[in-house]
């Protein structure tokens, strides 16, 4: 199986899913699987620095409660979180304008340069 | 449900996590804990509901969980190496090691209290070779009358503060740990508490303690086989200690390298399968 790996998109991913509504890891974990049908894969543990991360630059809050019986924290967006997922959605749009922009079929002449 | 703590991959990978977690700061490392088992006992109960068997579930739950190392490393790398922090790292961890030397030397001073009454003063703080002004004579006469002459006066005055001195600074060294003691607790509790990692306090208290031993001991030796043992005590009283404190933390190194977790390049990647 040939694996991929994309860096540097999980606090996107991760601020996405909260942007919907606050959860735990293993339900930001269980959403991430299906609502990507199990292609978005990750050990499943990474996700929880990066929570903290997102916590340590005030992107997200999080609280401790008891939730479907057991204690549980969790971790809802910020209101700096939301304005910092919406500039990442930006970027990220543009990114893949631009990688789609260089998988178009070019005309030849535009890489091998007007003959003279 | 718990399975037994042998039996259980939940809890052996709980138990592993904690060790790896150990120079992360310990709220932090608490709160990762507890998710951490939250969440492996969901997806264990989750795969129970789907028809696997306990233990297989708790196996595919700690293998989904990811490496410890991973974990662990992504911990603690949450929040970047400033130089403040690498600065109040090293503070920290001097000052635990400064303590522990100013521990050593104060029991160092007891066994040189013990070696001058077994080998007497000369054996303990002789020195041969230093010349003795007139005036310094006049003092140490003053403070050892009873002494026939200048040479053995200062031998008196120096084997009183080769004990008195350490035992002092020894006594200094247990009230700098006592302060690094509570610091350390109060910052944990705010979960402000940072060191640097265990392995590198070891790895630097082995070189620093081990050369200091050998060195004591080649000049106790020394003064053992050239000097014919006058002043051998105040090295030889000190060298024990010091290969002590090194084999002391030679063994926690080793045993933090034989639990350290090994590295994982997939911690926090998001991976397209």
């Amino acid at each position: 199986m040939k694996i991929d790996r994309v860096r540097g998109h999980l606090d996107l991913v991760l601020l996405g899913i909260l942007a919907q509504e606050p959860g735990h890891g293993y339900a930001v974990i269980t959403a991430l699987r299906e609502r990507t049908d199990g292609f978005l894969d990750l050990p499943e543990g990474s996700v929880y620095p990066a929570l903290h991360r997102l916590e340590d630059l005030g992107l997200l809050t999080s609280e401790w409660g008891p939730v479907g019986g057991r204690r549980r924290r969790v971790y809802r967006l910020t209101e700096r979180g939301s304005q910092a997922l919406a500039g990442e959605r930006r970027d990220w749009r543009s990114l893949v304008a631009a990688v789609e922009a260089t998988l178009r079929p070019a005309p030849r002449s535009s890489l091998a340069g007007e003959p003279a | 449900m718990t399975t037994g703590a042998h039996d259980s991959p939940i809890d052996a990978y709980l138990d592993a996590l904690l060790v790896a977690l150990r120079s992360t700061a310990p709220r932090h490392a608490r709160q990762l804990l507890a998710e951490a088992e939250a969440h492996l006992r969901d997806a264990a109960d989750d795969a129970v509901a789907a028809g696997m068997t306990r233990a297989d579930a708790e196996a595919d739950a700690v293998r989904r969980f990811g490496p410890v190392g991973g974990v662990a490393a992504a911990e603690q790398a949450r929040r970047p190496a400033t130089v403040g922090a690498v600065v109040r790292q090293c503070v920290a961890s001097g000052w635990f090691l400064g303590a522990v030397g100013a521990i050593a030397v104060g029991i160092s001073g007891a066994i040189a209290a013990v070696l001058g009454v077994v080998g007497g003063d000369r054996f303990l703080a002789d020195n041969p070779g230093r010349l003795l002004s007139p005036a310094d004579c006049t003092r140490w006469l003053a403070l050892a009358p009873s002494a026939s002459n200048c040479h053995q006066a200062a031998i008196t005055d120096w084997a009183g503060e080769t004990v008195f001195y350490r035992i002092a600074f020894g006594l200094v060294g247990l009230a700098a740990l006592a302060v690094f003691v509570v610091a350390r607790g109060r910052l944990s509790r705010r979960g402000r508490w940072i060191a640097l990692p265990a392995t590198v306090v070891d790895t630097v208290a082995v070189t620093a303690f081990g050369a200091s031993g050998v060195w004591l001991l080649g000049m106790g030796l020394d003064a053992v086989l050239h000097a014919s043992g006058h002043g051998a005590g105040q090295w030889l009283s000190a060298a024990p200690v010091s290969l002590a404190a090194a084999a002391f933390f030679g063994f926690r190194l080793l045993r933090d390298l034989r639990s350290a977790p090994g590295p994982n390049p997939d911690a926090g990647a998001l991976v397209v399968a």
